[in-house]
């Protein structure tokens, strides 16, 4: 009898609870933190990479002018389900904002980013199009650098807590030595709840 | 006589109620295993069907849990891996619930738990069944060449493996947390029984000791910590061998006398060393064959002594409980037979679910036979008021709601084998496997020009056929999938 006597009650406690929708400021979002990666772990890890980045000279080109960088592969070598391209996208934006770097879509791991690249110029011949707009050979830039990298994740127990250790590494790599002219690891530790897993 | 006649009622319905949901749960896994064992995945999937909860809504993840995980591998058996994959996430969010519930539920459960039984809690899964979740959801994303999300899960299952043994010590922190904060009367009962020597000895007699079980010295699922090792040792992504390395090297120790684990601990511990390039080794087909049906819970019941306080002074009085004790089952006798370009290669076991029950059942017995000393002292304790209070009616209807709800949680994933069988090869110049058993040929496999190929074969029974499936261990191919050596019954359905 008392476990349903305490248990009506937590309900009544409970109930009227839910938080209502509203609009977060995600640059002084002071909500709970969970133990997986989320969109405010990406933006200080690609600010972190970026800053590391440009202050290490590794994208000022002695030439002048911009390099062009590819992504290579970014592996999520956690226990989550990640859109690495959240993080890159991060990353490249404030890279082409600093005006050092610009990214290639035309060339990817997996194929040419954006398809449009190669598929603009099946219409070379085209009879149907004006071909003084129609992209010319040789136009497309090659490469100098390449960014790749891995989000690694680490779980312990510590007194009675979990800690998960987040470490996303990144190299940039100088396409025409193969040297990596910059590396950097970023790291996010969380401490928390061991009742589950982290995911 | 009013008060009486309530009061037996009352111990009636509640008995009919706690043997309703036993007697529900057996008759929905009997109905399971009919049609897993001839291979017929789609009734087994339709035996599983979750009810609805209350109003005819779809009952939450961990209310449904057990029903979702014997769904989903009968789906991945069908090859339909989206679906498997599907239902193996929601059985993860079930998991999650699981560990995670509010105060308010787990009040709930507790004291339905020591009142009936703990046939009563929503299913909490076995660790080592856990594991075997984001093993095979491993294997479905790796046939639909998926390799990162595979990685995902191997990390999952390798992680779960680590928590294990945390899990087993915070199982046992909690029974004793339990047991501070109960009723006086009560808790010293409880406390006062599983201290006493006259108990255990009782345990010793009838459940046996289950210090002398074939356990592992450490909690693993061996064929899970195998495949994890094999995922890793095809990928060509730097760190990734170290981890191959690590899976290989602690499976082969779990199992010292398969040559076959031995080989791929040595295989990966040189690759990673530099000692052997991967340029000069042929392109490697791994044979990983799921043979029989997994151990199951029988119900063991006997008499126990428990010491039961009424105020000051302690009356010895002896009691029924049931525990679940896990049998192995069968596996498939008719040894499997590989042949290839006039070379045959023979398969060695490993990881026994028993044995992985077992070391499991061994950490969590504490905690199991703690609930049902607590159960049964609560009960006797009823009985007692329910005889001063009501007298000879109340001491019968009393034990008639003790005799009624006194059962063991026989509930279990009914879809794992008996044990793994493993070999290696160099892929045959052919490329074909010819696969056979001492009854006749199962069927030919082709292997694709992989460098590294798991050919996955589960076999339930030999009553229903073979399921096999051809994964790129590097998962840049879609697999395939059939079925071998489909007996008539099967094939006309």
């Amino acid at each position: 009898m008392k476990y349903l006597v305490m248990f009506a009650a937590l309900m009544l406690t409970l109930s009227g609870c839910a938080t209502p929708a509203h609009y977060v400021d995600p640059e002084n979002d002071q909500g709970e933190v969970s133990m997986s990666l989320d969109y405010r772990d990406f933006e200080r890890a690609a600010t972190a990479s970026v800053d590391s980045m440009l202050a290490s000279g590794a994208v000022e080109n002695p030439n002048g002018g911009r390099y062009v960088m590819v992504v290579s592969r970014i592996i999520n070598d956690t226990m989550q389900r990640l859109d690495t391209d959240q993080l890159v996208k991060k990353i490249r934006v404030d890279l082409l904002r600093s005006g050092r770097v610009v990214t290639t879509t035309a060339v990817g791991i997996d194929g040419a980013e954006d398809q449009m690249n190669m598929l603009a110029r099946s219409l070379r011949d085209s009879e149907e199009f004006d071909q003084r707009g129609v992209q010319r050979k040789g136009t497309l830039q090659a490469p100098d650098l390449s960014l790749s990298g891995k989000i690694l994740q680490r779980n312990r127990q510590v007194g009675g807590d979990q800690q998960v250790e987040y470490y996303v590494q990144l190299s940039l790599t100088d396409l025409a030595t193969g040297l990596a002219l910059w590396e950097d690891e970023t790291q996010v530790i969380k401490r928390g709840s061991d009742a589950s897993v982290s995911w | 006589m009013k008060g009486v006649v309530k009061a037996v009622a009352l111990a009636a319905a509640v008995s009919a109620l706690a043997g309703c949901s036993s007697y529900q749960q057996r008759s929905q896994m009997e109905a399971f295993n009919t049609s897993w064992v001839l291979g017929d995945y789609n009734a087994a999937i339709e035996s599983m069907r979750p009810k609805p909860g209350l109003g005819g809504l779809k009952k939450v993840e961990d209310k449904r849990l057990l029903e979702v995980l014997h769904q989903a591998e009968a789906k991945r058996m069908l090859g339909a891996h989206d679906e498997a994959i599907a239902l193996y996430d929601e059985a993860e969010v079930g998991m999650k619930l699981d560990d995670t519930t509010g105060l308010a539920s787990n009040l709930l459960e507790g004291g339905m738990s020591v009142l009936v039984n703990d046939a009563e809690r929503d299913y909490t899964p076995m660790l080592s069944e856990t594991i075997l979740v984001n093993t095979y959801k491993g294997l479905s994303f790796l046939h639909q060449g998926q390799r990162d999300l595979a990685r995902i899960e191997f990390n999952r299952a390798d992680d779960r493996t680590r928590r294990a043994v945390e899990s087993f010590a915070d199982e046992i922190a909690a029974q004793q947390a339990a047991l501070k904060d109960g009723d006086g009367t009560e808790q010293a009962s409880i406390s006062k029984s599983l201290e006493s020597d006259a108990l255990q000895q009782s345990v010793s007699e009838h459940y046996g000791n289950t210090a002398q079980w074939n356990v592992y010295s450490e909690f693993i699922v061996p064929a899970s910590t195998y495949l994890h090792g094999l995922f890793f040792l095809a990928s060509r992504d730097s760190g990734d061998l170290d981890k191959a390395s690590v899976s290989l090297s602690r499976v082969a120790e779990m199992a010292p006398d398969n040559t076959i684990l031995r080989q791929d601990a040595e295989l990966a511990d040189a690759l990673s060393s530099g000692r052997q390039s991967r340029q000069d080794l042929a392109p490697q087909v791994w044979v990983l064959y799921e043979n029989g049906l997994g151990p199951v819970a029988k119900e063991t019941r006997f008499d126990i002594p428990l010491l039961l306080f009424h105020g000051n002074t302690s009356v010895p009085a002896y009691t029924g409980i049931a525990l679940p004790r896990y049998s192995d089952r069968a596996a498939n006798r008719d040894a499997l037979s590989i042949n290839a370009d006039g070379s045959q290669f023979t398969l060695e076991a490993f990881s026994p679910m028993g044995k992985v029950v077992n070391t499991e059942m061994q950490s969590r017995f504490p905690a199991v036979l703690g609930r049902a000393v607590a159960s049964a002292a609560v009960k006797a304790l009823i009985q007692k008021s329910a005889a001063d209070e009501l007298g000879a009616v109340g001491q019968l209807g009393s034990a008639l709601f003790a005799a009624s709800t006194t059962r063991a949680d026989l509930r279990s994933w009914q879809a794992t084998p008996d044990h793994w069988e493993a070999t290696r090869f160099d892929r045959p110049a052919s490329g074909a496997l010819t696969l056979s058993t001492q009854a006749g040929p199962l069927g030919e496999v082709s292997l694709p020009d992989w460098p590294y190929t798991l050919v996955y074969i589960k076999r339930p029974s030999q009553q229903g056929p073979a399921q096999v499936s051809v994964i790129d261990l590097q998962g840049e191919h879609t697999g395939a999938q059939f079925t071998l050596g489909a007996t008539p019954a099967v094939a006309s359905r």
